[in-house]
């Protein structure tokens, strides 16, 4: 990644972050400087772009398609209830921009398939996986270990949500973790928007961490959570030695 | 020898219950206390768990005292073992 100098806006914006011991100036240097793909800005995307960019990221490039509908407005934060029938896209560039107009949004009006990973993969220093669709997830995980990009995974479900690190060659992939496409799994699903935030403000962190080098990030174990009675478990998950995608590195 | 599985997320629902503990005879596998269990809970539980051929789902997670299993080479259980039981879920 390029490497720019915090302007004294930046500095005078990130000034209470850049007091967390060991993040400094490096550390805001570091986020200022990184592209981040973000997969879907739905439930969980909308609220960890939006930490993304409070925390002052560089830059955002999120693929997310379709219409905004009344269904996406529970969990969707930066879809607006004016924006609805329009370009789900359009409406997070808006919020984005009217957020923070110094980060730059690339946004792509469609979601991630086999043919679009490889490319936009390549354009990112990191890469969040908050879609749906497991085609889509496993498609973004093979380019992520091929192409050696740090993966935050992130899901929901009901009152359950599940965050975990992939470091490539280092920690589980998500082939790891599902051998299979999970046959039970459907489009649509019961959640709260809370939950889901919940699991894209975990999600920011460690994509914070990954970048700037603090703390210790989830790679190698899967963090749930169900708010029904706010349990949190961090579950060990090893590397799958036959794992078809990322065995080999 | 007393194993305990403790389920998450939808097979928490499924099940009906956090956690439950099954006495177990020398020798037996992972596979067939989730065989078991499936058997017990019936109905949207043996769905996602077990395939057509009662087979264990490579997508419901299965975790032996914290760590992941090599399916390829299941582990012999013991006494006081403590199976965690996930499945997968997504973003949206």
């Amino acid at each position: 990644m390029t490497s720019r100098p915090l302007t004294d806006e930046q500095k005078a914006i990130y000034e209470w972050q850049m007091t967390v011991a060991g993040f400094g100036q490096d550390g805001q240097q570091k986020l200022a400087n990184t592209t981040a793909l973000i997969s879907r800005c739905g439930g969980l995307g909308s609220p960890l772009a939006y930490s993304l960019a409070a925390a002052g990221f560089g830059k955002l490039i999120i693929a997310h398609g379709g219409n905004v509908k009344h269904s996406d407005l529970n969990r969707q934060i930066l879809m607006t209830d004016a924006s609805l029938g329009t370009a789900r896209i359009e409406s997070i560039k808006k919020k984005l921009h009217e957020f923070n107009p110094r980060m730059e949004v690339e946004g792509i009006a469609s979601n991630i398939t086999e043919e679009n990973a490889g490319e936009l993969v390549s354009k990112a220093d990191i890469v969040f996986d908050c879609a749906p669709l497991f085609t889509e997830r496993f498609a973004l995980n093979r380019q992520c270990v091929e192409q050696n990009k740090p993966m935050i995974e992130a899901a929901m479900h009901s009152l359950e949500g599940q965050v975990m690190t992939i470091i490539p060659g280092q920690s589980a992939c998500l082939a790891c973790l599902y051998p299979e496409d999970p046959p039970h799994w459907k489009r649509q699903f019961p959640v709260f928007g809370a939950v889901s935030a919940l699991a894209a403000q975990i999600a920011a962190m460690e994509g914070i961490k990954v970048i700037s080098g603090i703390g210790e990030t989830l790679a190698g174990t899967l963090l749930y959570y169900d708010t029904a009675d706010m349990s949190f478990q961090k579950i060990a998950v090893k590397r799958n030695p036959n794992c078809p995608v990322c065995s080999n590195i | 020898m007393k194993i305990t599985i403790n389920y998450f997320g939808q097979l928490r629902e499924a099940a009906n219950t956090n956690f439950e503990t099954c006495d177990c005879p020398e020798g037996t596998t992972i596979d067939e206390v989730l065989g078991n269990a499936a058997m017990l809970h019936g109905g949207k539980f043996k769905k996602i768990v077990l395939d057509d051929n009662d087979n264990p789902r490579g997508s419901v997670v299965v975790l032996l005292n914290g760590q992941s299993i090599d399916r390829e080479n299941l582990p012999v259980l013991k006494d006081n073992d403590e199976i965690n039981l996930f499945t997968a879920i997504a973003g949206g």
